[in-house]
């Protein structure tokens, strides 16, 4: 009981430490109590119960960090995702943009009729070189001339 | 602790930001062509991606034709330099000592084969075109089913 007393009147000066206020608030929150004590058992209960209240809503820092690597994941997965095919079949006319499907194949089949047609000419010119008839019609330039 | 879960999100933030700038070409010199002219009058750009081409040989296809822009022409064959240093010249050629017509087999990207296709006819207008394909198949397999098509 003296130590107890002599415990509050240190809290009052401030000068407890709180392993003590611990044992202070133990007592004083235990059956049997002095109802001298009446008023430190209001203070010190309210603040004891403040504390444990605080606690019960309290995140722990792991769990916030856990939580935010959840959310960044998240993000990292929708970003993925978002770039999954279906978001980047598109085509552009003129600057246009176009996403009917049927629209977009038959671009891309003329895309690809324009370069064989490319090709096409220059394979028929590789042709005439080797059978020859480049090199005939030119020779024909100088078939009506006299000498 | 903190500062494991810091470098975390930190690695995760830097992998978000890598793969959303990724594309299936994005590696190659030929991406500017389709990025700076694609979306320009004269131009047509088509992009296709696994979704679309399901039951097709490619995996990705994009391709952009540009007509009478002699500078997006000039942009793609100076890319083209760049991007054939480490690809197989299928075929190439050279008119007036221009490049008119080329076909490259790209080295393997992870489990895909990649070739870049490329021409330019000047008559009866200067047309460009600029294919990138990919697909899970040999790209010479690839190349004989485009060529098929003619």
């Amino acid at each position: 009981m003296q130590e107890a007393e002599k415990l509050i009147e240190r809290y009052y000066e401030g000068e407890t430490s709180v392993a003590e206020e611990n044992l202070l608030c133990e007592y004083l929150s235990g059956k049997n109590v002095p109802a001298r004590f009446e008023a430190e058992k209001a203070i010190l209960g309210y603040f004891a119960s403040e504390k444990k209240k605080k606690s019960v809503w309290l995140i722990p820092n792991n769990l916030k960090w856990i939580a935010s690597a959840a959310a960044v994941a998240a993000i990292f997965l929708a970003i993925l995702f978002s770039n999954q095919p279906s978001a980047t079949s598109y085509a552009y006319v003129d600057g246009k943009k176009i996403t009917d499907k049927d629209k977009i194949f038959a671009l891309a089949q003329t895309t690809v009729g324009n370069l064989m047609s490319g090709m096409n000419e220059v394979e028929i010119g590789l042709e005439n070189i080797q059978s020859g008839q480049t090199i005939e019609s030119q020779l024909d330039v100088f078939a009506g001339m006299e000498f | 602790m903190k500062n494991m879960s810091k470098n975390l999100i930190l690695t995760l933030l830097l992998a978000i930001g890598f793969l959303s700038g990724m594309n299936a070409q994005s590696d190659l010199e030929i991406n500017k062509v389709f990025d700076q002219y694609g979306r320009q009058k004269g131009s047509v750009l088509v992009e296709m991606s696994r979704e679309m081409l399901e039951g097709y040989d490619f995996t990705y296809y994009k391709s952009i034709v540009t007509t009478n822009n002699q500078e997006a022409a000039d942009l793609a064959r100076r890319c083209l330099e760049i991007d054939q240093k480490d690809a197989k010249k299928v075929k190439q050629v050279v008119s007036n000592g221009v490049l008119s017509s080329i076909y490259l087999q790209l080295p393997q990207k992870g489990e895909y084969f990649r070739l870049v296709l490329f021409n330019e006819t000047t008559t009866p207008e200067r047309k460009m075109t600029l294919i990138y394909i990919e697909s899970e198949k040999d790209s010479e397999e690839i190349l004989k089913i485009v060529l098929k098509k003619r």
